[in-house]
């Protein structure tokens, strides 16, 4: 895939730099150095001190709940995504008659605004009424309230998050998969392998590489849900609550918050890194 | 192509399965029509909504446009600019750091890789709540080129490894021949490779527009005396506005997506995405 | 690997390329352009619901506008709660124009107490001027509350806004009750008879720091219940604070599902039959659930000041007041659209259109016989008494420590304490508040909050 690089002249080196040199720029200024602002900024009081205080704070008020939350809805949704693209992308890889009617079709949903997802998932799950008490009702079934116990708001959630982005992990999943060889399935249902042992012997070690990626991309925004959180989820997660946080007197706390937040992300970003570098074959 | 299975009974699979999830994709779209189209009082005022409303009306989406629907028109070109800016950006940023980087050798190439890569796991709501005192300082709260240059930083890495996979599969002869016969690096860049690359370009460009578009984590800190479009719509689907007024500026903000999105899958090849990345 | 090339749709690109080069062209200039030169223009920020916006536009405006033709005026209608962020971000920025801005008084605090200083303009000179000749007593209290504590006069008050109680006449009759609870125990027997006879319960404003609303509706509900019990809010743990937190576990067994969504933005239950009280709500939705499309009429709408606590019926005093930002520009343009926003004919205008409680005395005058079921319950809400909530710099942390360390651990949580839990809870509140005053802001005041008569309610 990649060809053989020979070495470059010197002055191709240098002009080989200047070009990225842009793009680094921006990332440093607009990436790095707010984030490193955030950090100091935890660490600071409204009076100027030096102190750890913002975390206590952040700790004694919220507790471990709303990271346990984000974590929860993390793993939740990458689960229910990733087995969807999975029997989508399966479907689109065989050929049929409108296939590429229905490739477009699927690719809706990446289309839709987050906050119109939000919009339109809130008012099916209202409390009271709204589409899908109407649909259970229709069919005999008795009204769920949407905001009580632990699992409809977070049902309401997922379902609102997988239907926006599946799209984009059945967009790499297929990209993955109608690259392996079909010589490989050919060969196994010669010597008996049934649908199952298929899929996990071939498809799925072939897709390792493909399914971090997809996981980066989509674990990396899932712990930074927020329009939709704002809309539907009645729980508090650390986006959530670093934005209740936000206080034009003491900006502190929400610094702390955030802080928190982009520790849990880099934690989860380290351990895809180490899984690919480990059990990925590099093609 | 891994095409498995060759039979009628896995054809009906294959058909169940592609309604089912046809039915699943569009069934949110129904409900957005109809909460914009259908008479309220089959839709929000009443306790179970009519799963097919008997009365339809234009009124909700006329009305919409008084009262905050008047800022629907700023929201509109506000969401405009913001979007034409990130995504010019994206590419004569991306297209630049793209072909350096496929140029340069394998560790300091992916070192770099590696530090787009971590920039876009920055979460943005720890990035913006600094950059909007930034940006106050500077005098662009609230300018659509703040907001487009915070924006900018979702984009930028996808942009590069979109326009890096195009790149990289393109032979190294054209380049060299080019050279030896004699054109500068600027011409080689400009007329040889950069016309090949353009399907990944295009494909760049409405990635980040379409991302920009959407955008609502920092619109919604460092911009939010004249929204942007998502901004207007959170906003009225609270009570400053009503969720008539919601669901039909979703509407209007979603066709045209839709539209953008289906030219977008055609320039869309997962392999773009990947290319870059794997190994 | 051969390269299939599936045809590229080059022309739709380009056409809408062009087209929205051609659009963006066309909507660029309209708005952007400059305005004719001799007009002063002037902005008015403000956070308000569509009706109010819309008459502000339709009506207000232009009113000002023919009295003084050389001024124009633009209303910035800004999300809740962000009209101390822009300004401030309009102060920081250095460049702040020419601006009037209506802020809610339980949210200036940020703005005097900024991290940027007050940021507010010393009107002490011009207030004789702009602010008429009689206001009505809680309007005057307030100007004179702010020329004690801050030694001069930097808003001034603009509308007063109540919170009313709200109930289903039908539902009520239905069960036989023939007038809403005048205090708390009465309230929670009436909810056990509309309950036992199949009837909605309660509704409370209850999303707490949950979702996009951050918190404030909650607190402020519950600082109302506190203050009627005869305790301080801010205080958290007083025995008035304890006993009002005791009514409403006792009350939150008749709360209706929809409460853990509420907020000053949940009404349109009333509407559709889901709950038969709502306690509280502001007066603007009367107007909104009386038209399209809810069209509630006055026999099953009913409206009314509110159960009184054991200590007293006051109730919380909101509402907005003008100011202008340090540095703002124009100010004689500035100080005319104060002048006309205080003065009798616009007061009158809010008054009679939106139920906005006039605080110019004179606007009373020669009202239309009829005054509206709205308007007697604001007179009436008023006649029993109004507080302020105490401007400190740290109440967005005493909304963020009541919410997380009481509300959302009784009624949020899935695992929810129980009532005995409620005096532990109030007082690991208190502590925590206790601390991070100290943290921030030294013993001093940390043990001036350690004092219930510091940082009391005002009443007005």
């Amino acid at each position: 895939m990649i060809a053989t690089r020979a070495p470059l002249r010197l002055n191709d080196r240098m002009i080989a730099y200047l070009l990225i040199l842009p793009a680094i720029l921006y990332v440093f200024v607009f990436a790095f150095l707010p984030s490193v602002q955030t950090i100091f900024g935890s660490f600071f009081l409204a009076s100027g001190k030096f102190s750890l205080y913002n975390y206590q704070f952040v700790t004694s008020s919220f507790g471990y709940s709303p990271i346990v939350n984000t974590f929860e809805v993390t793993v939740i949704a990458l689960t229910v995504q990733f087995i969807a693209a999975f029997l989508i992308a399966s479907l689109l890889s065989k050929p049929f008659r409108g296939r590429a009617v229905f490739s477009a079709i699927f690719l809706i949903p990446f289309g839709v605004a987050t906050i119109v997802t939000a919009v339109i998932f809130h008012n099916m799950f209202s409390t009271f009424g709204g589409y899908m008490n109407s649909f259970l009702v229709s069919i005999g079934l008795k009204p769920i309230n949407w905001t009580g116990g632990f699992w409809p708001p977070l049902i309401a959630l997922i379902l609102a998050d997988s239907w926006k982005n599946t799209p984009i992990v059945t967009l790499v999943l297929l990209s993955g998969m109608v690259s392996i060889p079909s010589d490989l399935y050919s060969q196994a249902m010669v010597d008996g392998a049934g649908a199952f042992r298929r899929f996990f012997y071939i498809t799925l070690p072939n897709l390792a590489g493909f399914i971090a990626i997809a996981l980066m991309i989509r674990g990396i925004s899932e712990f930074n849900i927020f329009a939709m959180a704002l809309l539907i989820f009645n729980r508090q997660l650390l986006t959530t609550m670093t934005f209740s946080l936000y206080d034009t007197i003491n900006p502190h706390p929400a610094y702390a918050g955030a802080a928190i937040l982009l520790g849990i992300v880099l934690i989860f970003a380290t351990l895809i890194m180490l899984y690919r570098s480990r059990y990925v074959r590099v093609v | 192509m891994a095409s498995e299975y060759k039979g009628p009974v896995q054809a009906y699979v294959i058909w169940i399965g592609i309604a089912v999830f046809t039915f699943l994709v569009l069934l949110p779209i129904y409900v957005l029509i109809v909460i914009s189209f259908g008479a309220p009082s089959q839709t929000v005022a009443t306790y179970y909504p009519y799963l097919v409303p008997t009365k339809w009306t234009l009124k909700n989406f006329i009305s919409s446009f008084t009262g905050i629907g008047q800022n629907f028109i700023s929201a509109f070109y506000k969401s405009l600019e913001t979007a034409f800016l990130v995504a010019g950006l994206a590419i004569v940023l991306g297209f630049h750091a793209a072909y350096g980087l496929s140029k340069l050798p394998g560790k300091l190439g992916n070192l770099i890789i590696g530090v787009l890569f971590f920039s876009t796991m920055i979460p943005s709501l720890t990035v913006a709540i600094p950059l909007s005192e930034t940006f106050l300082r500077l005098g662009l709260y609230d300018s659509f080129i703040g907001l487009g240059l915070a924006q900018e930083l979702i984009v930028l890495p996808l942009s590069v490894f979109l326009m890096m996979g195009a790149l990289q599969s393109l032979p190294k002869q054209l380049e060299d021949q080019a050279r030896v016969d004699g054109a500068s690096f600027g011409q080689a860049l400009y007329r040889i490779i950069f016309p090949l690359a353009i399907p990944s370009v295009i494909a760049a460009f409405l990635l980040s527009w379409l991302m920009s578009w959407d955008e609502f984590t920092f619109a919604v800190i460092i911009s939010p005396v004249h929204p942007t479009l998502p901004i207007l719509i959170y906003l009225a689907s609270s009570a400053r506005g009503n969720i008539l007024t919601a669901a039909s500026f979703s509407l209007l903000v979603t066709i045209p997506v839709i539209v953008l999105t289906l030219v977008l899958s055609k320039f869309l090849r997962g392999s773009y995405l990947t290319s870059g990345l794997v190994g | 690997m051969e390269q299939v090339r599936p045809k590229r749709p080059y022309g739709w690109v380009a056409a809408i390329v062009i087209v929205a080069i051609v659009f963006f062209s066309i909507g660029y200039f309209p708005f952007h352009s400059t305005t004719s030169s001799g007009t002063v223009n002037i902005q008015f920020y403000e956070s308000l619901a569509t009706s109010e916006a819309t008459f502000v536009n339709n009506t207000l405006i232009p009113q000002f506008e023919s009295e003084y033709p050389g001024i124009h005026v633009t209303l910035v209608n800004v999300g809740s709660g962000q009209v101390s962020t822009d300004i401030l971000a309009l102060e920081k920025s250095g460049k702040v124009g020419s601006i009037v801005a209506g802020q809610d008084n339980l949210e200036i605090g940020q703005l005097i107490y900024s991290t940027s200083g007050n940021v507010l303009m010393n009107v002490t000179s011009m207030a004789p001027a702009l602010m008429p000749a009689t206001l009505i007593p809680a309007a005057s209290n307030l100007v004179s509350y702010e020329k004690t504590v801050f030694g001069g006069i930097y808003f001034f008050p603009f509308r007063a806004n109540i919170p009313l109680t709200w109930y289903n006449k039908t539902m009520f009759a239905d069960a036989g009750i023939s007038s809403p609870p005048s205090n708390y125990t009465v309230m929670l027997q009436d909810l056990q008879i509309l309950h036992s006879k199949g009837e909605k319960g309660l509704m409370i404003q209850g999303a707490s720091n949950l979702g996009g609303h951050t918190g404030s509706s909650t607190a402020t509900e519950l600082y109302q219940i506190m203050v009627q019990f005869g305790g301080n809010p801010l205080y958290i743990n007083d025995s008035g604070d304890l006993h009002a937190m005791q009514m409403v576990y006792n009350l939150s067994n008749y709360f209706v599902p929809d409460y853990k969504n509420g907020y000053w933005g949940s009404y349109n239950g009333l509407a559709v039959g889901n709950y038969s009280l709502l306690y509280y709500q502001w007066p603007y939705i009367y107007n909104t659930l009386t038209s399209s499309p809810y069209n509630m009429s006055n026999n099953v709408l009913g409206v009314y000041p509110g159960p009184a606590g054991p200590v007293n019926g006051n109730h919380l005093l909101g509402g907005d007041v003008l100011f202008i930002p340090k540095g703002a520009t124009n100010v004689p343009s500035l100080e005319a659209f104060i002048q006309f926003l205080l003065g009798t004919q616009a007061q009158r205008e809010t008054l009679l259109n939106l139920s906005w409680v006039a605080i110019n005395n004179a606007s009373y005058q020669n009202l239309p016989a009829k005054a509206s079921i709205i308007d007697t319950a604001l007179q009436d809400a008023i006649a029993q008494g109004v507080f302020l909530r105490n401007p400190v710099p740290w109440i967005t942390e005493w909304q963020t420590i009541l919410m997380n360390d009481v509300f959302n651990k009784l009624f949020q949580t899935s695992t929810p304490a129980g009532y005995s839990d409620i005096p532990s809870l109030l007082n690991a509140a208190h502590q925590a508040m206790y601390n991070y005053i100290l943290q921030n802001y030294g013993q001093a005041n940390a043990t001036l909050y350690n004092n219930p008569h510091n940082y009391a309610p005002i009443s007005v």
